[in-house]
């Protein structure tokens, strides 16, 4: 069975635990729990008739105090990099954390989530921001780990990226 | 620096008992060569020698084999619930990988990680 390893990356609170848990576990609580090290799961997807074992790898949210451990980023095929558009300071980390990621895997495929978007009277993010992401030509997916919005969809564009090589 | 036999029998015993020590030797190939310790503990089982070792245990995916380099990942915790720091690290016939429970270790990041991220969300509300 193919098997691919991605990375859930992306500031502390974004959202990472509750999206892999949303398309693993179709489960979603509002409760905050903090992710402390790196937790593994896995799922099986069939990609245009092409099964494959994703081998999710949700790791602890940075901040000041806590960045990122590149030795988790080993042998991963693309990322997922987690925004909360409800906290603009996240994009910022997640422009910081995407050139840590590719200094230390190189390129590999990779989406940028802006999650919480059932969040919509807090949302940070204004056209001026999704201007700067856009002009970086990267792919952007809003997501809602609480409604499901776009989670199967974000793990599937990643798969088949990485699949098309 | 030289380890008498005693001590260094006491710290495996020490590690065996209290962080469940397990490892695994996978060849170069990627295959399952030998294993040993408390692996049940860390949901690992029913692994057959020769046959790839990252369709055995999937979270060695990406991995191996490793580079010269000895590689360490403190805190992993799969589906089974158990937190595991995980130490790889290589020889000439494939790599060695370690796992030590860390379950108490989680649970003290955990109390002051959690404390310090929900009052800085709370500071924003």
């Amino acid at each position: 069975m193919l098997q691919k390893k991605i990375c859930m990356v992306g500031a502390f609170a974004t959202g990472k635990t509750s999206l892999v848990a949303k398309f693993v576990y179709s489960i979603f609580s509002e409760k905050y729990q903090t992710t402390v090290g790196v937790k593994i799961d896995k799922k099986n997807l069939k990609i245009e008739e092409q099964e494959l074992n994703l081998i999710l790898w949700d790791l602890y949210g940075e901040d000041e105090f806590q960045k990122l451990r590149t030795s988790y980023l080993r042998g991963s095929s693309g990322y997922l990099l987690v925004v909360d558009g409800t906290r603009k300071s996240t994009l910022q980390t997640a422009f910081e954390l995407q050139k840590r990621v590719e200094d230390s895997i190189g390129k590999v495929p990779f989406i940028v989530v802006l999650n919480k978007c059932d969040l919509e009277e807090e949302w940070e993010l204004d056209s001026a921001n999704m201007e700067t992401i856009e002009k970086k030509g990267w792919t952007v997916i809003k997501t809602s780990a609480k409604t499901g919005l776009n989670v199967e969809e974000i793990f599937h564009t990643l798969a088949s990226k990485i699949l098309e090589g | 620096m030289d380890i008498p036999f005693s001590v260094s029998k006491y710290l495996i015993n020490f590690m065996r008992e209290t962080r469940s020590l397990a490892y695994i030797f996978v060849d170069k190939d990627g295959c399952l060569s030998s294993w040993g310790g408390k692996l049940t503990v860390y949901g690992v089982g029913k692994l057959q020698q020769g046959e790839n070792a990252s369709q055995q245990i999937f979270f060695l995916e990406g991995l191996l084999p490793l580079d010269d380099l000895p590689l360490f990942l403190p805190c992993i915790k799969t589906a089974y619930g158990i937190c595991a720091d995980i130490h790889l690290f290589p020889e000439k016939e494939g790599d060695w990988v370690l796992l030590l429970d860390a379950t108490w270790d989680e649970m003290q990041i955990f109390k002051v990680q959690q404390e310090i991220n929900s009052s800085r969300l709370m500071q924003r509300k």
